[in-house]
């Protein structure tokens, strides 16, 4: 079973875990070289850049929002830290901690998403599924739904 | 749209998830509710105050009890919006399987 898994930890963070079956150097390539990224974040996405080493940044580009931030720590191919502003933001975002370990022949993939606070952590809930609804309905006319 | 913090923040408490775990079970007192756990009376109030202004419970008027319920719509539109965040990060994650695929398929390292 290799489903995401989705928890709520305490009052500030989002924890994501997922199986891959394929070992952590090569998911530690397909999560930081540009041309990997662009094939599986989103098909919408218009730019695509990240320097995944210590003091290096990223920035993902759709046609209407971006999100950017500094990359605190890196080191291949087991741990990321970075920052995830939105549309350049710097007083908000959470502090994402990737870590990628060994596991089955795998690798067992924990995202930690910490906010500032409960509030930030409920909006960014709310507003991460209403992007993506937007993003899978708004190319569609004469749609309507429950905002 | 309503805003989801307060629930979101309400169970932030390990005793407040606890106690919606019992009222899950079926309504309750707060003298049923605090038997449990190792703090008093009072404490368990508050947390239930917490609760319920986070529109996670409501008080039921029984005479001259005031048992305590789970008020369903709100849990529901809870695990709806975790549902739907959890999806989309899984769609990401079943393109980012397909990547590896074909990873696999290239030789080890692009040299760059």
């Amino acid at each position: 079973m290799t489903e995401a898994q989705l928890t709520l930890d305490g009052e500030t963070d989002v924890v994501i875990r997922r199986h891959f079956s394929h070992p952590p150097a090569r998911v530690w390539r397909a999560l930081t070289e540009p041309a990997l990224i662009r094939q599986w974040l989103s098909p919408d996405l218009t730019d695509c850049q990240m320097d995944a080493r210590p003091g290096g940044s990223f920035r993902y580009d759709w046609p209407e929002f971006f999100f950017s931030g500094p990359i605190l720590e890196a080191t291949p191919p087991h741990r990321m830290v970075h920052v995830e502003h939105f549309n350049g933001d710097t007083t908000e975002g959470p502090t994402v901690t990737t870590t990628l370990s060994a596991e089955a022949q795998g690798t067992r993939m924990t995202v930690v998403m910490r906010y500032r606070d409960a509030a930030a952590r409920a909006t960014a809930i709310e507003q991460g599924f209403t992007d993506g609804i937007a993003d899978v309905y708004g190319r569609i006319e004469n749609l309507s739904f429950p905002a | 749209m309503p805003s989801l913090d307060a629930p979101f923040a309400a169970l932030a408490d390990p005793t407040r998830r606890a106690i919606l775990a019992r009222l899950a079970q079926g309504e309750a007192t707060v003298q049923d509710l605090a038997r449990p756990f190792a703090i008093s009376q009072p404490a368990i109030s508050r947390h239930l105050r917490v609760l319920e202004e986070a529109g996670l419970i409501e008080t039921r008027i029984h005479g001259t009890a005031r048992p305590r319920r789970l008020k369903p719509d709100t849990m529901a539109e809870l695990w709806t919006w975790l549902g739907h965040y959890r999806a989309l990060w899984e769609d990401q994650f079943r393109r980012l399987d397909a990547v590896l695929d074909r990873l696999d398929d290239t030789s080890e390292g692009p040299g760059s």
